[in-house]
């Protein structure tokens, strides 16, 4: 007994089946046994014994059913046996498995990576407290938009009642920052009261500031970002000891902000903006954020505050020109400009996801013919339609759970590689990563995937029909494909050339703003932006020959060619602007000129073109350069030497005659469009400059000239602290956030484009084999291999053709939500990149089918005759 | 013995009693349980295995019946069922229920006939 028994245990586990069923069976065959003894016994022979036996027993499968329903524990039983099952399958077909994950894991990496971004740029909440409650708040006027002022500031935080708090922050820029560690220029804020808990973040360490330290003729006090605090403080828990020197006075440390922490602006250093409040109710320097009383909407508050600012238009009057308030989320803010490049990315990636999730489904589909047999019996001995399609699913299910661990591992990587590459390029860029709600969405997308690419042809292969596949033998037969395929295919051709056209359009854009011509050239010019600490010379003209001297010396470096200098470089978005005034009435003619302070060498530095007159000289004064827009915009078509303009930078009644004329027309922002200049000479204005940049140019690397001019100028004064940038870098991150969502996008077109390849020339093989009969009889009757080999390919490229047309139709159609990301000069039709992608996609679809196709000339016409 | 000429379809719970009555006689197998109902109903009743044995795992489900494989006379494993405790006290639940509503039908039928 005991080794039945043991013989009994190792043939359950060879068969991998369940003790029950075995046992189960084992019953049913004792039954059986026991009915065709007695039948023999009434006189029956043997054989008709055995077959009166089964036919009284009745449906085996049906009972076996009803038997595991009464067992009750069917729905886990039914799920393991399944899951073993399809995993049994899948091992049988090792190179359709790979092939289904590796292509699966491509989609579903894609839609994790997408959504890690998504999530951590977009959907998580900024790390303030209860951040939906913060608002920033601007001042609107004369059509325009402005930043407030801070007096108008004061006046909000103390007559608005919609408000719990409200602070308003104002960056200085890069300032010198001395006594910690060696000289440096680090950036710097200004910071109302309350500044901390309005925004609802504790410190890290210490306190803010009080109202006290907040105040006109407080002691100098200041917080610290946390890297300020590690890097340069040493991470002295003590802050009784944390100081530094800024501004010519000695600051104390009173506290220090989580790390990563920013608003708005990134700083180092956070210090008392009510020690010296702006007094200038027209001076828009300031960024006000506001946190909204709890149960207050925005709209009800933005209503508040209307009103509020159009009572103080009336009492101010022309002070200030802020008729009313205009409030905006502050995520809006920070992020609004990003939701549609992220969506475009997502809806990329559920792209590729598709075409993945159509290849497989066709795959299926094509070994849909061997298992269709096996259906088609088991359907015969009573097997439930619901049952089978439900491990046909199981299956599906395993394909897309060992997809979805693969395609986590992918994401991983490729989110890392992005964070790395790209941390300039996206707010809160750096912390993204692949988390906890990232991989449930991950699981969630393989199992919707697994239906996705599953349920049509488990459908499908469990028809009432497949009987039929019985009957005929199932030897392939001419093997029509069948309209579903080509719509497969269609669909799989359509949907990649869609991400090519999203894809090329961006990168045609991209391509053409750096190429754009923006009036003056990158290449080779160093950047050195330089800022005097307060105190380090005692007279202005101290100050204006050491700015000299610095120039000489960088001049007289080795490889340096020309030198030039300005308050701002031509990337800076912080220029001044003035409303371009009529010359003669001094009246607004309409539109912002930019204003900038430079020497007579910044242009030859920029080789920036000179289109008439001279740039200034050495020391002259009142005098400027003007750019063509500018010049056409005042004197249209006149000439414009001699002619004289007025800024509201200069004082009332200075006027400057123009010297020059120069073709800079896109200035700070490559693709910002036209803008008019107006360039005065630095030495004039010495009351406006915080820091210089020196643009040196030079025919090879910049970056070769750092070492060399750093040692020269420190050599003059080695506490006042330098930075350097080369130009072409500068211009690099000015478009880091395009290229990073251009160059994405285009590895999401690349994989949909090499996965629809992978299917064209999968369902050409197929062809190929599925058709081995009717190849090897033409053949055998004399037709020409390469005519063979043509034909199947044209039917293949038929509905490659059709997807191609289609996928270009759904591209102009979904043309809207790319067009605001394009540059001008590329419309969302672009004729040229409609044209590239379709010529590319079908050469490539070409050469795809042609390499399976050549499997017609191995068919061996004897070969297939003999099994005849 | 004689074959009866209408095969009778048996409910459900009538055919649960039958079972649990046939074990309580003696344990036996799912073959040998058939066998028995036909026999004790004089071929009334021929038990369709497509019911009888979801019915047996339905009572294991329950627990009034157990099951083992054991060896037959013929030295072949089969597996016998068994009557629990639980099992007797449901047949004698069944029985008296059983003469509860069969002895109502009759009582319908018998005064139907002659209270006309």
């Amino acid at each position: 007994m005991s080794r039945m028994n043991g013989w009994g245990v190792r043939l359950r586990a060879l068969l991998g089946r369940s003790r029950e069923e075995v046992e189960m069976d084992e019953e049913m065959r004792f039954h059986l046994d026991m009915e065709e003894r007695k039948l023999v016994a009434q006189g029956r022979s043997p054989e008709e014994a055995r077959r009166e036996a089964r036919i009284r027993f009745g449906g085996v499968e049906r009972m076996k059913e009803r038997t595991r329903d009464a067992r009750g524990t069917r729905g886990v039983e039914d799920l393991a046996r399944d899951l073993a099952y399809g995993a049994r399958t899948l091992r049988r077909s090792p190179s359709f498995t790979v092939t289904a994950v590796v292509t699966l894991s491509l989609g579903i990496g894609a839609v994790a990576a997408a959504f890690s971004l998504v999530d951590g740029v977009l959907l998580r909440p900024l790390p303030y407290g209860e951040p939906d409650r913060l608002v920033e708040i601007r001042e609107l006027g004369e059509s325009r938009r402005f930043f407030p002022s801070f007096p108008n500031f004061v006046d909000w935080r103390e007559r608005s009642r919609s408000f719990s708090g409200m602070v308003a922050v104002q960056p200085l820029g890069a300032m010198p920052i001395l006594d910690a560690g060696d000289p440096v220029r680090l950036p710097v804020v200004m910071v109302s009261r309350d500044f901390l808990s309005t925004l609802g973040v504790p410190p890290f360490l210490g306190r803010d500031m009080t109202h006290e330290e907040n105040a006109p003729g407080a002691p100098p006090v200041a917080l610290v970002s946390h890297a300020f605090w590690t890097s340069r403080l040493g991470a002295e828990r003590d802050l009784d000891r944390a100081s530094f020197t800024a501004f010519g006075s000695g600051y104390r440390v009173v506290g220090v902000l989580p790390a990563g922490f920013r608003l708005l602006y990134d700083a180092d250093v956070y210090i008392a903006a009510e020690r010296w409040p702006g007094t200038v109710r027209s001076a828009h320097a300031y960024r006000v954020v506001g946190r909204l009383v709890p149960g207050l909407s925005v709209e009800a508050a933005d209503q508040e505050m209307d009103a509020v600012t159009a009572r103080m238009h009336q009492e101010y009057g022309g002070e200030t020109n802020a008729e009313t308030a205009e409030l905006r989320p502050l995520d809006d803010v920070l992020l609004g400009n990003q939701r549609r490049p992220l969506g475009i990315l997502m809806a990329a990636a559920g792209l590729v996801l598709l075409v993945a999730c159509t290849n497989v489904a066709g795959t299926l589909l094509a070994r849909g013919s061997t298992r269709g047999r096996e259906m088609a019996v088991r359907t015969s001995l009573g097997a439930k339609r619901g049952r089978l399609v439900r491990q046909l699913l199981t299956e599906s299910v395993l394909l897309a759970a060992v997809a979805g661990a693969a395609g986590a591992a992918l994401a991983w990587l490729a989110v890392e590689a992005a964070v790395r590459a790209g941390s300039s390029s996206l707010p809160r860029l750096e912390t993204v990563a692949l988390d906890g709600r990232v991989l449930v969405a991950c699981a969630g997308v393989a199992l919707g995937t697994a239906f996705l690419f599953g349920l049509y042809p488990a459908l499908r292969l469990t028809r009432s029909g497949a009987a039929e596949a019985l009957r005929s033998g199932g030897r392939g037969g001419t093997g029509r494909r069948g309209r579903a395929w080509d719509l497969l295919i269609g669909a799989e051709v359509a949907l990649a050339v869609v991400l090519l056209v999203g894809a090329g359009l961006l990168l045609r854009s991209l391509s053409s703003i750096v190429s754009l011509d923006a009036g003056w050239r990158a290449e080779g010019v160093l950047q050195m932006s330089l800022t005097v600490p307060n105190g380090t010379f005692q007279s202005a003209d101290e100050a204006m020959a050491y700015v000299r001297r610095v120039r000489d010396e960088i001049a007289s470096t080795p490889g340096v060619e020309v030198v030039g200098m300005g308050t701002f470089g031509p990337l800076d978005a912080g220029t001044y602007t003035a409303p371009a005034r009529d010359p003669v009435t001094g009246r607004d003619i309409g539109g912002y000129a930019g204003w900038r302070l430079v020497d007579g060498s910044y242009f030859e530095a920029l080789s920036v073109s000179l289109e008439r007159g001279r740039t200034f000289q050495e020391g002259e004064a009142d005098v400027a350069v003007v750019n063509e827009a500018l010049a056409r915009r005042l004197w249209s078509g006149e000439d414009p030497i001699g002619r004289y303009v007025r800024s509201n930078f200069d004082p009332e009644g200075v006027q400057r005659r123009v010297v020059g004329v120069v073709a800079v027309a896109r200035d700070w922002r490559v693709d910002a469009g036209e803008q008019m200049e107006m360039f005065v000479p630095w030495w004039e204005r010495l009351d406006q400059i915080h820091a210089m940049r020196y643009l040196a140019r030079t025919e090879g690397e910049a970056a070769d000239l750092i070492g060399p001019v750093r040692e020269r100028v420190r050599a003059l004064n080695d506490r006042i602290p330098v930075e350097f940038a080369t130009m072409e870098g500068e211009m690099a991150s000015s478009m880091a956030d395009r290229r990073f969502v251009a160059s994405i996008l285009a590895a999401f077109a690349a994989g949909g484009l090499i996965l629809a390849l992978v299917g064209i020339a999968g369902v050409v093989s197929y062809t190929v084999a599925q058709r081995r009969r009717e190849i090897g009889i033409r053949l055998a009757l004399g037709a020409r291999s390469a005519r063979v080999r043509s034909e199947i390919r044209r039917e293949v490229l038929r509905p490659t053709v059709a997807g191609v047309a289609a996928g270009l139709a759904g591209a102009m159609l979904l043309s809207g939500f790319v067009e605001a990301l394009l540059y001008e000069g590329v419309g969302a039709r672009d004729p040229n990149t409609l044209v590239g992608v379709t010529v590319l996609f079908l050469g490539a679809a070409l050469l795809a089918s042609d390499l399976p196709a050549r499997r017609t000339a191995a068919v061996d016409p004897a070969g297939v005759l003999r099994e005849e | 013995m004689h074959m009866a000429e209408q095969r009778s379809e048996l409910l459900q719970g009538t055919l649960e009693l039958l079972v649990l009555r046939v074990l309580s006689l003696e344990p036996m197998h799912g073959w040998g349980i058939g066998e028995r109902i036909a026999l004790l109903s004089e071929e009334v009743f021929r038990v369709n295995q497509g019911s009888l044995y979801p019915a047996l795992q339905r009572m294991r489900s329950r627990g009034w019946v157990r099951a083992e494989w054991r060896r037959t006379e013929n030295n072949r494993r089969a597996r016998y069922y068994s009557l629990t405790s639980m099992g007797e006290r449901q047949l004698a639940e069944a029985v008296s229920e059983w003469k509860r509503t069969s002895g109502a039908v009759d009582r319908v039928l018998t005064a139907a006939l002659s209270g006309a």
